[in-house]
């Protein structure tokens, strides 16, 4: 009797044990990779350091505060609700910009790379314009839109647009010519060409240069926030300067790091799901 | 066949290369071919004689400096649905799947999308392919990209085929395979082939008729008319007969100059 509700309860136990390790098995891998174990504990460890750098240097708290206290902050700004709004305003920005900024781009790539008059006109202007640096705009946008919403999007689309532009340009122009002749052998007309053949065969380029543009966005957003806005991250830390607030303008400057990384992520994912080809082509 | 007026002609046909260094070469000079309805046409010649600018002409990619070439009776313009291509390089759009690829010449021409479904299974079928619909075509060896290739151009039921060396790339094995497999479908479709090849064997066990073409400015150094019935047995005399009057008639019409740069 005994032996056999032994052997029962062993054999349950084996039975958990064998779900678990099945459990183990499938879902540990894809969560605690070696690369997302090794990236926290760099997190960790970065987090670690700047307290300790902290309690040995005795720096003052109110020209760097502490992780915690920075922590709070966050906690203090989610609760009223103001995070948000902040991240909102800013995320919207960035967004607008991005979709225009990138559509202009692609247009201005496939012009320019298709139609060999237009691309001798712009050329020059392209490598002038594509080494200055976008935010020494931002003064004039100011003069030429004031401080709303305009010069905002026109900043951010501006600086958007030549990554986008040069990136499409190049995908054009190294497009494989026996797609070109395939599709016409297959009866494709001018017109058609354009949606069916050049604008996919070009997608790998355009997708790095919006992928280049969404970290470009940010750094639009966060210069022409700076120079005035009503919210916004950027904002967010002119306004904590203006009050000495460094445990505010930390949030504002952590928050814009970590948007621009699920910003990234996002993209990516988006473009795998859409184009499951990307990566692989030749 | 006889005595109609023959599905492509050339006329006169010369065309030269201006190269960056600006020297001119000569590939064609005053060239004269036809191809008639319902031949498997093979063309034999060494790398860099001019095989593919010749396909090129009659698929309407590049224009003859002089002369022309005439499709149904009618100078080539530009390239057309009539006139398939087979490409030796890879050519299958990698954005779209297997089915993508092979209605790609409907859709351009506007067929309902119930319509453009039954030709798609019936072409992969048709190159045995029928299970790959949804594949990319990264997924698929370069056997099956290469009769996923063949699949796309014959849904546009051309008037002619013309492949470029189409098999040149694959194992032996494959090769073999694929040659069986377009025989059946040449004698399924009724087409026009014109293969280029570089391999004589090739062209003995395809071809209805077997043209070597000489070092440029390349003619048609040779002609044979390949009266064996299919399917031809590598191994048999006659076949033998007409691999050796090829391989004759190749290497004393290549310049030794070419051999050695290849
Ligand atoms: N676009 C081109 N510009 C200049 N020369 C070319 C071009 N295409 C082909 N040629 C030259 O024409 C000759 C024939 O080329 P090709 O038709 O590709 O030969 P094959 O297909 O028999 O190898 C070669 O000498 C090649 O260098
Ligand atoms: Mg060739």
């Amino acid at each position: 009797m005994v032996e056999s509700s032994n052997a029962e309860l062993s054999q349950h136990r084996q039975s958990q044990v064998a779900v678990w390790k099945t459990f183990a098995r499938r879902m540990v891998p894809h969560i605690v990779t070696r690369s997302t174990v090794l990236g926290l504990t760099g997190v960790a460890g970065a987090v670690l350091l700047w307290q300790l750098v902290l309690s040995v240097a005795l720096v003052d708290p109110r020209l760097m505060p502490a992780p915690l206290a920075v922590f709070q902050a966050a906690v203090e700004m989610a609760a009223s609700g103001e995070l948000f709004q902040h991240i909102a305003a800013s995320v919207a920005r960035a967004l607008s910009g991005l979709v225009i900024g990138s559509a202009i781009g692609i247009a201005f790539g496939i012009f320019t790379g298709r139609v060999a008059v237009f691309g001798f006109l712009m050329e020059p202007i392209a490598q002038l314009f594509r080494s200055i640096p976008a935010i020494a705009f931002v003064p004039l946008a100011i003069i030429w839109f004031g401080l709303g919403e305009q010069s905002k999007l026109f900043l951010i689309t501006f600086g958007v647009f030549f990554p986008v532009w040069i990136n499409t340009l190049m995908g054009v122009k190294s497009i494989r010519p026996v797609y070109i002749r395939a599709a016409r052998s297959l009866g494709v007309s001018r017109r058609q060409l354009l949606r069916l053949v050049i604008l996919p065969a070009a997608l790998p380029y355009i997708i790095t240069g919006v992928r280049i543009s969404v970290s470009i966005a940010y750094i639009m957003l966060a210069a022409a926030e700076m120079a005035g806005a009503r919210t916004g991250l950027g904002q967010l830390i002119q306004e904590s300067y203006l009050v000495f607030r460094t445990d505010r303008m930390l949030v504002g400057i952590i928050m814009l790091g970590i948007l621009g990384l699920i910003s990234d992520r996002l993209f990516m994912m988006g473009v795998r799901r859409l184009f499951p080809w990307y990566g692989a082509e030749r | 066949m006889m005595g109609a007026e023959p599905l492509i002609d050339f006329r006169a046909v010369s065309m030269e290369y201006q190269s960056t260094g600006g020297e001119r070469t000569t590939v064609f000079r005053s060239l004269g071919l036809t191809i008639n309805a319902g031949e498997f046409a093979c063309v034999i010649g060494p790398s860099g004689c001019g095989k593919t600018t010749l396909l090129n002409m009659i698929a309407g990619f590049v224009a003859p400096t002089s002369g022309e070439v005439l499709f149904k009776g009618q100078p080539i313009r530009e390239p057309g649905a009539e006139r398939g291509c087979v490409f030796q390089e890879y050519s299958l759009f990698p954005w779209l799947t297997v089915e993508e690829n092979v209605e790609f010449g409907l859709r351009c021409q506007g067929v309902p999308a119930g319509e453009r479904r039954d030709l798609v299974e019936r072409h992969l079928s048709l190159v045995g392919l029928a299970n790959t619909r949804k594949k990319y075509p990264f997924e698929l060896s370069g056997g099956m990209q290469q009769r996923v290739g063949i699949a796309r151009a014959l849904i546009n039921n051309p008037a002619v085929l013309l492949m470029d060396e189409p098999f040149a790339a694959l194992d032996a094995i494959t090769r073999n395979t694929m040659q069986s497999e377009l025989l059946s479908i040449w004698k399924a479709t009724g087409t026009t082939v014109f293969y280029i090849t570089h391999n004589i064997e090739e062209a003995v066990f395809l071809g209805t008729r077997a043209m070597v073409m000489s070092s440029p400015p390349a003619m048609i150094a040779h002609a044979v008319q390949i009266e064996l019935p299919h399917p031809r047995e590598r191994t048999t005399a006659d076949f033998n007969a007409i691999y050796r009057e090829l391989e004759t008639a190749l290497y004393s019409h290549i310049d030794p100059k070419l051999l050695r740069k290849s």
